[in-house]
């Protein structure tokens, strides 16, 4: 038996490709028998956001997901990429194995699906004729947002909130059709968006958002595996989070020299525009959310409560 | 022109099928007039969410709930190298043939379709856009259309020389 | 059975089933859904309809409808009469003048529409009727829509080039300049054997030229001017930052639509109903073919055949350019069977190393490969653009298309050496507007 790894990203160059294969090497190291084989750049000609099907119905054994794109299905997950809960790295990684986690797996498994690995990925904003800083100063931008529940708060700070699919930020972005942009910061460098925008907002102690893209495997093959094998996979997603964590680090320095390089501004928000922000979410999108489910109130709360 | 049930029947499905253009056609135009509505609505400054997932899930409406319709026309095109090697009787033949496995491939996706609907229905399942539609009636477009074409094919077996096709003339393939 | 075998096995059952004259769509589906029911048990077959709706739920593939509502709105009103009526004054001198004008009027088209079967679908449905009403013999009128209207995807914006640049992580902006030179080049070179052929045709045969007083040439050129305008007004919209590549599509054929119902007056239902009766049936072949073939596609991944004989050939270890000319050879056998997409999606994680480590520019092997794929779009089983054509003039048979369309085809893989030739031709533009070194 194979077991299929899906994902959008480019083979060896992406970190949630190379993560991909550290973790299948570390899982052979200790169990040769495991064969995987690796879909990756959508070669497998399904979809990102339909890779949840596959998974939910067993067809796909696992796959590399962001989050957000299950938020039709299963709303619960505008909480991985929740304005305002997680501010670094660190601290996205001190949120493994706490209640928020176990919370987080459960209501993902009675979904189909089981979550393998802790990948967090930091967000930032880009913008072709501003720097984006506190609520205020995205009045009139027009931005694309990934979430409904982010979107919600971008429109309240007064941003025409536009919706259009991920294939055409770059030349929406050129012809002025979308003015700014919000994504993880690795996709800035390698969609390249840096052609296309001036200003950058990204890094320091103080980053409003991040994603969870982490591994995923379908309920139904994670039941097959036997508890040895259940604890190689663990014990190997151990691994592959504290590369990942390290590496998310280099992706931040690396979107910071590639913009400085082509002549933007890159600057962190500071902590009076990071509360900020907080507030306004606080109003808008953690309201929403918590409006949605019990389990979502839960999960906002348990997601708060880790400092 | 015979009475008979299966020429009732042929000539229903084929007035069905018409009717069906007539929908696909008000949702392209539906479709284009959402479009030029956002693009003017949003040069003034304002936010747009819904308007291009609805024009979307109106131009797919166009190509399912179309799809009879092109049958009907002959619009779904084949190769045909290999009937003009055929006896009169043999073409015949391969035609039946195509015939049922055309029939069985639509049942086959517009059941599975069905099950989509069915599960995307039970499990509440919503498109996840800010605007956040059900998505059962979309999905629901790929058995209405697809079970539609099947029921045409049963027509076009069904149909003798004498129930000519009111379709267009010259449009035949 | 190995993988590459089972891939042989596709390839003897495809073409078997889709020459037959099974409806192209059924046909792909039906392979596709028999190999993975087979190969891979029932378990595999549970995401078939989610995979199928998947791939029409994708504004930027439905901009295709759109762009045959637009073709159809100018082909069928008596405005599609009135610009050739008018470019016929003018180039009634120039052997295959109308000939050119169709190919030039794709060029165009090209540069606001992404999609080569929309181009195709826009321009030969008035093209084609008109062409060959004027006595241009069916195969020279479909055959050069067919071949214009693959440089769609060439001539930016391009949907092909965006999940190119997304596939292998290069610049979205460089890709766009680097298809504008070989796309003019294209124009001229398939103009120039337009007009020979033509001249071919002709030779021998009693001049019956006619000829325009000066009066009656202006008079044609105002007959023109709406449609300038429908041109300019779109490239305002899309380079004005007013609207995204796709949406241009639904203002476009807005556009059209109020031209033929004012100046036109085909504003009543009658006359609307022949403009969207042949939308609604040409949209659903076009994009049913689309689906299935999302199936397809889906069936020989899951299967790894594509990706293994990729593989295969990539450990063969040649030479650069042999293995550059396997690679195009092995890309040309796929484009009978598979959309562009699909290819792309597919192939670049395992060819896009492997380029790398021969040096090669990877914004020349885009311009390349998209050459490449819209030699697939012509050529059978599975070339979308021969079907589009046949969808706009259903009485001309497909052998008469497919006849047509050869040579150009010829002309497109003669290019594609002189490109290896002259790499400058790719990168010259966008080297020079963006700096060199990417
Ligand atoms: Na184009
Ligand atoms: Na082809």
């Amino acid at each position: 038996q194979e077991l299929k790894i899906s994902h959008q990203f480019k083979a060896n160059t992406d970190a949630r490709d190379k993560a991909t294969r550290l973790f299948v090497e570390e899982v052979n190291k200790k169990d040769p028998g495991l064969k995987f084989r690796i879909y990756p750049g959508s070669s497998l000609n399904i979809k990102p956001a339909a890779q949840f099907d596959a998974l939910q119905s067993g067809t796909l054994e696992m796959a590399v997901f962001p989050m957000s794109y299950a938020v039709g299905k299963v709303p619960e997950v505008s909480i991985t990429i929740m304005p305002g809960t997680i501010n670094t790295l660190e601290h996205a990684m001190r949120l493994k194995g706490t209640p928020f986690h176990k919370k987080l797996q459960e209501v993902m498994e009675r979904n189909g699906v089981h979550l393998v690995t802790w990948w967090w990925t930091p967000g930032g904003f880009a913008s072709k004729d501003r720097p984006i800083a506190g609520p205020d100063s995205v009045k009139g931008e027009k931005m694309r947002a990934a979430d409904p529940t982010f979107e919600t708060m971008l429109k309240a700070a007064g941003a025409s909130v536009i919706n259009i699919p991920s294939t055409e930020i770059y030349p929406s972005l050129q012809s002025g059709v979308l003015t700014s942009t919000l994504t993880s910061a690795e996709s800035f460098v390698t969609m390249r968006i840096y052609e296309q925008t001036k200003f950058a907002t990204v890094g320091g102690d103080y980053t409003l958002w991040f994603l969870l893209q982490p591994l995923l495997m379908s309920k139904a093959s994670w039941d097959k595996l036997t508890p040895a094998q259940k604890k190689i996979f663990e014990e190997a997603a151990d691994k592959s989070d504290a590369w990942f964590a390290a590496n998310q680090h280099e992706a931040v320095k690396t979107m910071i020299d590639v913009y400085t390089k082509a002549g933007a501004k890159v600057q962190p928000l500071t902590k009076a525009q990071f509360d900020a922000w907080i507030d306004l979410a606080k109003k808008t999108s953690w309201p929403e959310f918590e409006a949605k489910s019990a389990d979502a109130k839960e999960l906002l709360k348990l997601i708060t409560a880790v400092k | 022109m015979s009475g008979s049930g299966a020429a009732r029947f042929v000539r229903a499905v084929d007035r069905l099928s018409t009717a069906c253009a007539v929908v696909a056609a008000a949702c392209i135009a539906a479709a284009t007039l959402i479009i030029v509505w956002m693009v003017l609505w949003r040069a003034t400054g304002h936010s747009t969410y819904w308007e291009i997932e609805l024009a979307t899930y109106l131009i797919v409406g166009t190509v399912l709930i179309g799809s009879p319709y092109c049958l009907r026309t002959k619009g779904h095109i084949g190769v045909d190298l290999v009937s003009q090697w055929l006896s009169t009787g043999h073409r015949r033949a391969l035609e039946r043939t195509l015939a049922v496995l055309g029939l069985a491939v639509c049942t086959y996706l517009a059941w599975k379709g069905l099950e989509l609907t069915i599960d995307a229905w039970h499990a509440n399942e919503r498109s996840g856009s800010s605007w956040n539609p059900p998505r059962w009636p979309f999905f629901a477009l790929m058995p209405v259309g697809l079970g539609l074409t099947a029921l045409q094919y049963v027509a076009e077996m069904l149909r003798r020389e004498d129930v000519a096709p009111t379709a267009i003339s010259g449009q035949g393939a | 059975m190995n993988e590459l075998q089972i891939g042989l096995l596709i390839v003897a059952i495809t073409t078997i089933v889709l020459f037959s004259g099974f409806p192209i769509a059924w046909g792909l589906a039906l392979v596709a859904i028999g190999f993975l029911l087979v190969f891979k048990g029932p378990a595999s077959l549970a995401v078939v309809a989610t995979q199928f709706m998947d791939e029409l739920n994708s504004f930027a593939l439905l901009t295709i409808p759109l762009f045959v509502l637009l073709g159809a709105a100018i082909g069928v009103s008596a405005a599609g009469k009135d610009i050739y009526e008018s470019l016929y004054r003018w180039l009634a001198r120039v052997p295959g003048g109308l000939i050119i004008a169709n190919i030039l009027a794709c060029g165009m088209f090209s540069a606001v529409c992404g999609s080569s079967p929309a181009t195709a679908a826009a321009i030969g449905k008035a093209g084609v009727p008109e062409m060959i009403r004027r006595g241009i013999p069916p195969a020279l009128a479909t055959g050069a829509i067919c071949a214009g209207g693959t440089l769609g995807i060439l001539i930016p914006p391009s949907i092909t080039l965006i999940l190119y640049g997304i596939a292998t992580e290069t610049s979205i902006g460089r890709l766009f300049l680097s298809g504008v030179v070989p796309g003019i080049l294209l124009v001229i070179l398939f103009s120039a054997y337009a007009c020979f052929a033509m001249f071919m045709e002709r030779r021998g045969l009693p001049r019956v030229e006619e000829t325009f007083t000066l009066k009656e040439k202006m008079e044609g050129m105002f007959r023109v001017g709406p449609f300038l305008v429908i041109i300019i007004a779109i490239a305002y919209f899309m380079y004005g930052g007013l609207a995204t590549p796709s949406e241009i599509a639904g203002v476009g054929a807005f556009m059209a639509l109020i031209l033929v119902m004012t100046i036109y007056r085909a504003w009543r239902p009658r006359q609307q109903w022949l403009i969207f009766r042949d939308t609604v049936r040409e949209s659903s072949m076009i994009l049913m073919i689309i689906a299935a073939a999302a199936l397809f596609s889906y069936m020989m991944s899951l299967l790894y055949v594509s990706q293994s004989a990729a593989e295969w050939l990539v450990a063969l270890k040649m030479n650069r350019w042999v293995l550059l000319f396997a690679i195009n050879i092995f890309l040309l056998v796929l484009g009978c069977f598979l959309p562009p997409v699909a290819i792309i999606l597919m192939l670049m994680p395992i060819l896009t190393p492997v380029l790398e480590a021969n040096g090669f520019d990877l914004i020349w092997f885009a311009v390349m490969l998209t050459i490449n794929m819209e030699v697939g779009l012509i050529t059978p089983p599975v070339g979308l653009n021969l079907y589009v054509l046949r969808g706009v003039a259903p009485e001309v048979p497909l052998g008469t298309i497919l006849r047509g369309s050869m040579p150009y085809v010829f002309i497109m893989l003669a290019f594609m050496v002189v490109l290896c030739l002259v790499p400058g031709i790719a990168t010259w533009l966008p080297d020079t507007l963006m700096g060199k070194g990417h």
